[in-house]
């Protein structure tokens, strides 16, 4: 089998549904707005205290210290995940090998 | 307002202290090989400090259990460091580069794993104790054409850290064949 | 002009105008252009029919409101890749994630003959195990024909990282299906 093949094959675009654009056009004209994330009172809190930070140290904009703490956690948590991916890979190797023996 | 401003002050003067210290959590070793980085063709790099993991917590979701099972694996962990480096042909690096990590082990470091194969991957896997108690780990992995090294230092849960991989992503296609055939069909 | 023809980049750049000016026929034009790139991102990456025209629709709403930010076709092109990408790594982590089976994963109806239409159906179900980075790396990769640094531009994500979510995510799909090369 050749992956590459089947995957272009695989995810290959599809139809969107059909009516799909009307669909979005009426909620357009009813005034429907696309879902929005809210922050918890734990954030509210934290950007407040950047937002005090900013202020006493001047600089940045308290838009992007949270836009800055919010793309630095975001990858943190990529990193993250991809470390403990290669961890987990690495111990199985060694777990399937001492299975083995 | 002031005491804030000294104790954020103070906490960023600590993180930038010589790196490598000693800690009732473990020691954290130097991943770095250069030699290896100049003739890598790709090159992973992940450094993540008690800080950016308390940092990564805070983004990691309790309703995806990819992230959940990360967020227990994290908690009490001090760093967490992978250097992968990658090579286009086999042959590339050459494989004693691993001893510039193993000098760095002292007497508190012990092997428990060793895998070695003639084409595959070679592992070692070391953990770092103070007592019974593991306060770190170090994977050394040589394959071919990639080699990995990866350092947690904290009380990492090994068990789990292996277990985890049957959470990443193995099919539940897979794990019933496995069952149901009563063997790895996947020969290493 | 038909809803089928396509929309060349000259005409698209005056749609672009009218739909930023509240235009909505010109809107409707630029959703279907791009519906499929939309709707397929999110149905490859959650395998659900519901919740993959939800987030497309999300997305158009969502768009109408930036379009006085759009500059360029393919500016237009990029940001409905990323935010298409972003909403479906949000919806992952909503604890809504559904386990495909093997009998569901059969409901996409592709054009192109299938010599294995077992294989096809589970190369799909393998695909939803991935990681997430991973399998919207491999869908940007093999639905839209983005090279790494492009994926990189799109998921603002390093290149290197790119690459080794394909590299990984590509592996494991070696892995689980018996694949040698």
């Amino acid at each position: 089998m050749n992956l590459d093949h089947e995957l272009h094959r695989v995810l290959e675009r599809t139809s969107a549904p059909e009516g799909f654009a009307d669909r979005v056009l009426a909620r357009l004209e009813q005034g429907q707005q696309p879902k929005r994330h809210r922050f918890t009172a734990s954030t509210l809190r934290r950007i407040a205290a950047a937002v005090i930070l900013t202020a006493a140290l001047g600089g940045l904009t308290a838009h992007q210290i949270v836009e800055h703490r919010r793309t630095e956690g975001e990858r943190a948590r990529r990193e993250l995940m991809t470390a403990l991916h290669i961890a987990s890979a690495k111990m199985r190797v060694a777990q399937r090998a001492v299975a083995h023996d | 307002m002031t005491r804030y401003l000294v104790n954020l002050l103070l906490a960023l003067i600590a993180s930038a202290a010589v790196p490598f210290t000693a800690s009732a959590q473990g020691t954290r070793i130097n991943l770095d090989l250069p030699d290896l980085a100049a003739k890598a063709s790709e090159t992973t790099d992940v450094t993540l400090d008690g800080a950016m993991l308390r940092l990564a917590g805070k983004f990691l979701s309790s309703t995806d259990a990819d992230e959940r099972a990360a967020k227990e694996m994290i908690n009490g962990l001090s760093g967490i460091y992978v250097r992968s480096y990658e090579f286009d042909h086999e042959g590339e690096y050459d494989k004693s580069q691993a001893e510039r990590i193993r000098t760095q082990l002292g007497p508190s470091w012990k092997k428990i794993v060793k895998v070695t194969s003639r084409t595959k991957e070679d592992v070692d896997i070391y953990v770092d104790t103070r007592g019974d108690n593991v306060t770190g780990l170090l994977i050394i992995s040589a394959e071919p054409k990639e080699f990995t090294v990866v350092n947690i230092v904290g009380p990492v849960d090994i068990e789990k850290l292996a277990g985890l991989e049957g959470q990443f992503g193995i099919p539940h296609i897979y794990r019933d064949s496995k069952e149901k055939h009563g063997k790895d069909k996947h020969h290493d | 002009m038909s809803a089928a023809a396509p929309l060349l980049f000259g005409t698209l750049d005056a749609t672009l105008q009218r739909a930023a000016a509240g235009d909505h026929e010109s809107f409707g034009s630029l959703i279907r252009e791009h519906q499929d790139m939309v709707f397929s991102i999110a149905w490859n990456f959650l395998h659900d029919r519901d919740r993959a025209e939800e987030i497309a629709q999300e997305v158009f709403l969502q768009l109408y409101r930036t379009l006085g930010e759009i500059e360029t076709p393919a500016h237009l092109i990029f940001w409905l890749r990323r935010v298409t990408a972003n909403r479906c790594i949000d919806e992952s982590r909503r604890g809504r994630w559904r386990i495909v089976t093997l009998d569901e994963a059969s409901d996409v109806v592709h054009d192109a003959d299938e010599t294995d239409p077992f294989l096809a159906r589970k190369l799909a179900q393998m695909l939803q195990r991935l990681p997430a980075q991973q399998r919207l790396a491999i869908t940007m990769r093999y639905q839209e024909g983005l090279e790494p640094s492009e994926i990189g531009a799109v998921l603002d994500m390093p290149l290197n990282t790119v690459k080794s979510h394909l590299r990984r995510g590509l592996a494991a799909l070696r892995e689980w299906l018996g694949v040698t090369s």
